[in-house]
Formats: structure tokens, C-alpha cells, sequence
């Protein structure tokens, strides 16, 4: 039993490309000797394949492009609408720039800005003399964590002075005496 | 049976462990400690600074000096205090400011008890590299101890915008509330009075300096601490208790070593040269002038300023000496009378 015209017309691609396999070649050689219309659409297969093949090998002629959307702008557009869509296009193209540099300078804004201050938490000791500050401490993330950095409240003891020690405010060498 | 129940004790002490090294020095530590703790006490300075709120007050620590109720203390805890009291355990007493030492910066405080325990001082000075054990009262916790060695001697620390001379450095750590406590050696003698504390800021050339950081971002070093001699603690506190007010000799002059190049250049083997002349002084009213060279004190060539200090300082009532100058290349004879350290 042969192949149908359909079935050939499916292997048509791997046939003209050579990568059909040996019985499917058979095959379609045997259907393509015995239908003239099957014969013509690889006729026509090979030579869009041999055009295509041109079209990649080298740039288009200059102005090929520009062509090709002014005849499909006029084709699909009246002539005041073109001037406008021109111009949206502009006006577009200059917005999203716009848009992209503001984007970049608001971040780096705020990226430099230095992080608010922290509130912390005071209360006295009882008996006074002594209160207990907890305030945020940032605890340092490795650079390329996306994670926000972890705050944690680490509390301190801050001391009102009532407990003496006085601390040196130098250590002469000089050997001076005085008496 | 009786011989082996000896046979048993026998082996048993057999294998008792020796202590090792480190817990023989623990022991030796924690007896000085409970040795010199009974004669540390707490001592509370109240200043009425502002009648309209409670009184600010001090706390730091005092040492017995006497049975009957001598303690000394640091001078600047206790100036210009409206009421001080002292105690021990859970007694407390109310104290009487005797009078201070500005330059050893001792206080005596009068307390009425008669069985306190004195503590009893080294006749020896402090070594470095001998043991320093500080029992004060840290954050007003009585007793508190701790554990140090004596880095080195004969520094000089101003503080309060006061030079205090020949202070032990240590590194054993005091916190507030230990000012006033006692320093002891490995004997258990005390050897000085807790005096001071540096401020453990390291400010050493650092590349954070280059980029515009704060020295306070840099890591504190380890602080030093300070203690007064108890040769200087014994002289003012003998001195104090026999007057009720100090009595240390003055001459009214600063002065430094010549050095060895300067020495050379003068031809001198010895002296000492005025760098300050204090005003309203014996040595202001003898003539004594900045740049003059100290060749002689009393007939004695002056080779240690420190000698001379304290040669000084023992003057008990004005007392006329003859003192030997270099001036101008010339060598000058002069009299001046030491007077009584007015203590301003």
C-alpha cells in the first residue's frame, strides 16, 4: 500500500532536507513518479528553501525595512493618523528613558540614606542608680543576602555615675615632680 | 582485723591527689581574699547639690586603718561631700571627713567603733610582676574581688586635672564603686589603695582614621588600672591622725631631671632643673626662678627627685634650708624656708 498525498505532503520537509529515513524515502519517490501535484509542491518546497537560504547569508538592501513599514503603515493607516502614531511613539520612547532614570536615582537615594534612627526601650533599675537601655542593634548580614538585615534588642546597663572609679586623663613621662 | 583497717588507710592516703600548682594558687588567693575582706568597707558620699531633690551620693569603697575607727579612702570621693557614712556588713556608721591629702590624693574619715579590723600594710613596695589582689565594693557589691598582677611602678596619672605621683599600675580589673579598696600582695599585706582607672581607649594610627571613622568606633583596649603606694597611704594617714589635718612640707617648685645631654653641656654629674614656681610660695619668696638647675638640698647633692620629694614632704613645721643653684652659669647659694602645705 503507497503512500497518500497527505502523508507525502507531511514528509515533504525531512525529503527535500534529506533526513527522511530509507523506507520513507521509498516511499514518497515511488508517490512523487506517480503524482504530477505532489511532484510541484516540492518543486515549489525546494525553491523556498533555496530563497530562504539566500536571505540569511546576506544583509537586505538598504531602506528594505523602512519600506516595508511606511507600505504597511499606508496600507493600514490613514495619512493624519501616521503623524500621530509617529509622535506617540516619541513621546513614548522619551517616557519609559525618563522613567528608567528616575528609577535609578531613587534607589540609589535611597540605598545612600542612612537607616532611621533606632527608638529604644529605658527603664530604671529599682533603686535607681542603674537603667537598662534595649535598643536595636543591626546584626550584620553577608553583603549578597537579599534578606533584609536581622534586628535584634540586645540590652545594655548604663550607669548613672553613683558607683565612683575615676578615670585617667593622662600619663605624663616627663618626670616632673612637684613638692 | 585492726591491722587491716590500717592497711586500708594506709592505701587510701596513698592515693589522695596531691593538689596541683593551680589549685594550690587558687587556695593561696581565696585565703588573702577572705583574710583583708573584713577590713573593706563600703563608703556612701551624699552632696546636697539641689535642696529641692534628693541628695546625689557616691559609693565606693574605704579601708580600716585603725582598730578604732580610722579608715582611709580616696580624697576625691569625698570632697566637698555634705555627709558621708561607712559600713560594714550590716552595720553602718556615721563618718567624720578628718581632712585630705591633695597630693596623694588619701582622705581620712572618723567613724565611732572600737572592734573593726585594720588592715595590715606591707613594708615593702609593690613589684612588677608580684601579685595584685583588689577586694572593693564593684556597683556596691560588698567584697567584691578580683585577681591581677602589678605592671609596674612609679607612674604618674593625672587626674581630676591633679598629678598623683609613683602610683602602681595593675592589671587587675576594678569597676565602679571599687575606688577606695584594698590592693594586697601575695601575703595578704595590702600594698596599695585602689585609685584609678585609664580610659581603655586605644587611639593608635589605624586605617579607619583614613576613611573619616570616629576613634570611638574602634575597639577599647584592655584597661589599666591604678593604685596609691601604701607608703603613700601610711604617711598621709599617720600624718592626718596625729595633726587631724595634713601636714607635708611644701616648697612650692616643680621641677624635672636634667637629662644626660643637658648634664654634659652644663659639665654637671647631677641637679634637677625649676620648670614651675608656684605662687605665694617659699620658693617664690627665696627668688627661686624657672630654668634654675637644683645642685643641692640641705648640703645632699640632688641626684632623685623622688628622695627629695619625700625629704621634702617629712617637714612637720617651717623649716629653714640652704639650697645650692646653677643660674645663668653661675652657682648661687640660697636660703629659703619649707612651710606646711596650705592642702589647696
Amino acid at each position: 500500500m503507497g503512500l497518500s498525498c497527505e502523508d507525502v505532503r507531511e514528509l515533504l520537509p525531512l525529503y527535500a532536507g534529506g533526513e527522511a529515513a530509507e523506507n520513507e524515502r521509498v516511499a514518497a519517490e515511488a508517490h512523487l513518479a506517480l503524482c504530477a501535484g505532489c511532484a510541484r509542491e516540492l518543486d515549489h518546497y525546494r525553491e523556498m528553501r533555496a530563497n530562504l537560504a539566500s536571505v540569511r547569508e546576506e544583509d537586505p538592501p538598504s531602506g528594505t525595512w523602512k519600506a516595508i513599514t511606511e507600505g504597511a503603515c499606508a496600507r493600514l493607516f490613514p495619512r493624519g493618523a501616521r503623524r500621530a502614531i509617529a509622535l506617540f511613539d516619541e513621546a513614548l520612547r522619551f517616557a519609559a528613558v525618563l522613567a528608567v532614570g528616575l528609577a535609578v536615582g531613587v534607589g540609589a537615594h535611597v540605598a545612600a540614606r542612612p537607616d532611621a534612627p533606632a527608638t529604644a526601650v529605658v527603664r530604671t533599675l529599682p533603686g535607681g542608680g542603674a537603667t537598662v537601655t534595649a535598643a536595636p542593634v543591626d546584626h550584620p548580614s553577608f553583603h549578597l543576602n537579599p534578606e533584609p538585615p536581622t534586628r535584634y534588642y540586645a540590652p545594655r546597663v548604663n550607669l548613672d555615675g553613683s558607683y565612683y572609679l575615676p578615670r585617667v586623663e593622662a600619663m605624663p613621662v616627663t618626670g616632673e615632680r612637684d613638692f | 582485723m585492726n591491722a587491716l583497717l590500717i592497711l586500708a588507710t594506709g592505701l587510701g592516703a596513698a592515693q589522695t591527689k596531691e593538689p596541683t600548682p593551680l589549685e594550690r594558687i587558687e587556695r593561696e588567693v581565696t585565703a588573702v581574699i577572705e583574710k583583708v575582706r573584713p577590713s573593706v568597707v563600703q563608703v556612701t558620699a551624699s552632696f546636697g547639690i539641689d535642696p529641692n531633690l534628693p541628695a546625689q551620693s557616691l559609693t565606693f569603697s574605704g579601708v580600716v586603718y585603725t582598730r578604732d575607727g580610722y579608715v582611709v579612702t580616696d580624697a576625691g570621693g569625698v570632697d566637698r561631700a555634705v555627709e558621708v557614712r561607712v559600713k560594714k556588713g550590716d552595720r553602718s556608721f556615721a563618718a567624720r571627713l578628718v581632712a585630705s591629702d591633695r597630693k596623694s590624693g588619701v582622705a581620712v574619715l572618723k567613724v565611732e567603733a572600737a572592734d573593726l579590723s585594720p588592715a595590715a600594710l606591707s613594708d615593702r613596695p609593690a613589684r612588677p610582676g608580684g601579685f595584685a589582689i583588689a577586694v572593693g565594693n564593684a556597683y556596691g557589691a560588698a567584697g567584691s574581688a578580683s585577681f591581677g598582677t602589678v605592671n609596674g611602678v612609679d607612674r604618674a596619672v593625672v587626674v581630676g586635672g591633679r598629678t598623683f605621683d609613683d602610683m602602681i599600675q595593675l592589671t587587675t580589673p576594678v569597676q565602679p564603686g571599687d575606688c577606695g579598696g584594698l590592693v594586697a600582695d601575695a601575703s595578704g599585706r595590702m600594698v596599695g589603695l585602689v585609685h584609678s582607672i585609664s580610659s581603655g581607649e586605644g587611639r593608635g594610627l589605624s586605617l579607619l582614621e583614613f576613611f573619616g571613622k570616629d576613634a570611638r568606633d574602634l575597639q577599647p583596649t584592655t584597661p589599666v588600672s591604678f593604685a596609691t603606694p601604701a607608703a603613700a597611704v601610711k604617711f598621709a594617714a599617720d600624718r592626718i591622725i596625729k595633726h587631724q589635718k595634713m601636714v607635708r612640707g611644701r616648697l612650692g617648685v616643680t621641677a624635672r631631671p636634667l637629662d644626660e645631654t643637658a648634664r654634659a653641656q652644663l659639665g654637671l654629674e647631677h641637679g634637677a632643673e625649676i620648670v614651675r614656681v608656684e605662687p605665694d610660695s617659699p620658693a617664690r619668696r627665696a627668688r627661686l626662678a624657672t630654668r634654675d638647675i637644683l645642685l643641692e638640698f640641705d648640703g645632699q647633692p640632688v641626684r632623685d627627685l623622688a628622695a627629695l620629694q619625700r625629704k621634702v614632704a617629712e617637714v612637720e613645721r617651717p623649716t629653714a634650708v640652704k639650697l645650692a643653684i646653677l643660674r645663668n652659669g653661675e652657682r648661687r647659694e640660697v636660703e629659703v624656708e619649707i612651710d606646711i602645705d596650705p592642702q589647696r
